[in-house]
């Protein structure tokens, strides 16, 4: 648990330093600030475009931010070497695999915290009272970014491309706010177009179950967390089962 | 007594695929030598000859197609024995933003080191691997010779018993080298084993009791510190006469490779 935990906080350190931290930082400051222009434009409903606009944008941010780095990581350290002084260290490939995962999810927490302190300020300018459903939409927001990161792991250890890894898991994030309409066309299908609707269906990500803004059934809230993680689990014991195999 | 590093007819295909034309590159063939306990072994050969190769094996960063490999008499999957193993790779990088205490703390910690301990060895590494002066520079600021120190601080860090130090004298001035070779010659007077490859002939003739010569993926010769010693022109001379005379591995095993 030790090493682990010792590679987490590295990559979580790596990504502080990483440019593309302060980009998205950045990025992230002005698309809020954008929403606030169109909170203007919406008159009476300022309030609520600026709260759905802010929270849109901090899953668009999180989720680029989300899709770099995990595409990225182990392609990274391959190609750097720095695998080799690793793995030549008295830990396995499950520990080295969990620690630059939660290394780079405490980095997604961060990235997350930092632009939802800035909509929190611009919400309570703005005479906003405090939702606890805010909080729930965050841990929405990280739920779904965390099942298309642990994706994206998967496809940069299997296609050894961070490009096609950002297209297929990027690609999965499309289609999982989608569901409910390809679920619809299915039922509509018949023959071999309703076999695959069904099979994609089930490897698709559903995320109209992390969508509880106002909703503070406890039952619905951990059924939804426990399929993002399950789901999240899955895509992270496949990359284990390529990694543990895999030559450098 | 069981060797430290024992390999037995290991051999080594790369495989890769493109376009559907399945590409065999030979990496290592019937690959055998033992290292005994407090042996500095070398690993001579040209570009391409085997030699990242090899000491991937002994790493378990590959698998061998055939043969065996084992490290303290253990498979280098049974990862028990690695906090006993340190090594240097070829051109290594670090974390530039961290500074040389930090990045050898790091490799402390990942060795299994308590806080105790890496306090101790870190004073102990900095001072013989020459970098305590820059210990709070970070790695962006070191040329590449200090960061070529720095790769053999983190490798020694946990007092290892076996050292794999792939090319440790790239890019070393003429004094870093000798500092590092009467670094490591300290280290086989404490019991180390070294396996070790350098294009530095010289530092193999100087640190090394055998040395195994590598051609296109095989081992052929081992030599004795004897047989170039009393070579007119040294471990040099040996090398580059048994490396011309030697026919080619792809012709013996163009028929023999599937």
């Amino acid at each position: 648990m030790k090493q682990i935990w010792v590679l987490a906080l590295d990559s979580f350190l790596e990504n502080i330093w990483n440019r593309i931290f302060i980009l998205v930082a950045i990025f992230g400051g002005l698309l809020i600030y954008t929403s606030l222009l169109l909170g203007v434009l919406a008159a009476d409903q300022e309030l609520r475009v600026l709260m759905d606009s802010g929270l849109a944008l901090i899953e668009i941010v999180t989720l680029i931010a989300g899709l770099y780095f995990s595409a990225t990581l182990f392609l990274k350290e391959i190609e750097t070497k720095t695998i080799y002084l690793i793995l030549s260290r008295p830990l396995n490939r499950l520990q080295y695999l969990l620690g630059r995962v939660l290394g780079l999810l405490l980095s997604l927490v961060l990235i997350m915290l930092v632009m939802s302190g800035l909509h929190v300020i611009l919400l309570l300018l703005h005479h906003w009272n405090w939702q606890d459903s805010y909080l729930l939409s965050l841990l929405g927001i990280f739920l779904k970014v965390l099942m298309v990161t642990a994706a994206a792991v998967f496809f940069s250890l299997l296609s050894t491309s961070s490009i096609a890894a950002i297209v297929f898991s990027g690609s999965l994030w499309t289609l999982g706010n989608f569901t409910p309409e390809i679920r619809f066309m299915t039922q509509k299908s018949s023959g071999l177009a309703g076999v695959l609707g069904q099979a994609a269906l089930f490897l698709f990500p559903h995320f109209e179950v992390l969508n509880w803004s106002g909703n503070f059934n406890g039952a619905i809230i951990l059924s939804g967390a426990s399929y993002a993680l399950l789901y999240s689990s899955v895509f992270l014991a496949l990359s284990w089962l390529i990694l543990r195999k895999k030559e450098f | 007594m069981p060797s430290v590093i024992s390999f037995r007819e290991a051999t080594k295909i790369y495989r890769s695929s493109h376009l559907g034309r399945t590409i065999k590159k030979i990496g290592l063939v019937d690959f055998s030598i033992d290292v005994e306990k407090g042996e500095a072994f070398g690993l001579l050969g040209l570009n391409g000859s085997g030699k990242t190769t090899t000491f991937k094996l002994a790493l378990g960063l590959l698998t061998p197609n055939s043969g065996t490999v084992k490290i303290f008499d253990l498979s280098p999957m049974t990862r028990s024995f690695y906090s006993r193993i340190g090594y240097v790779p070829e051109l290594p990088y670090f974390h530039s933003f961290l500074t040389v205490k930090a990045c050898l703390k790091f490799y402390g910690k990942l060795s299994g080191l308590s806080q105790a301990d890496i306090q101790s060895n870190l004073d102990r590494v900095l001072w013989e691997t020459g970098l305590v002066v820059y210990k709070d520079k970070r790695i962006s600021e070191l040329s590449k010779g200090l960061s070529q120190r720095v790769a053999l601080a983190q490798a020694t860090i946990h007092s290892p018993d076996l050292l794999i130090l792939d090319e440790p004298m790239s890019g070393l001035d003429p004094l870093a080298t000798r500092d590092l070779r009467e670094y490591l010659s300290r280290l086989l007077e404490e019991g180390k084993t070294i396996f070790i490859s350098s294009h530095s002939i010289f530092e193999i003739e100087k640190l090394c009791h055998r040395v195994g010569v590598l051609k296109e993926g095989r081992l052929i010769r081992i030599l004795q510190r004897k047989d170039w010693v009393e070579f007119p022109g040294g471990l040099e001379g040996r090398f580059a006469e048994i490396v011309q005379n030697e026919g080619s591995t792809k012709a013996l095993l163009r028929n023999s490779v599937k």
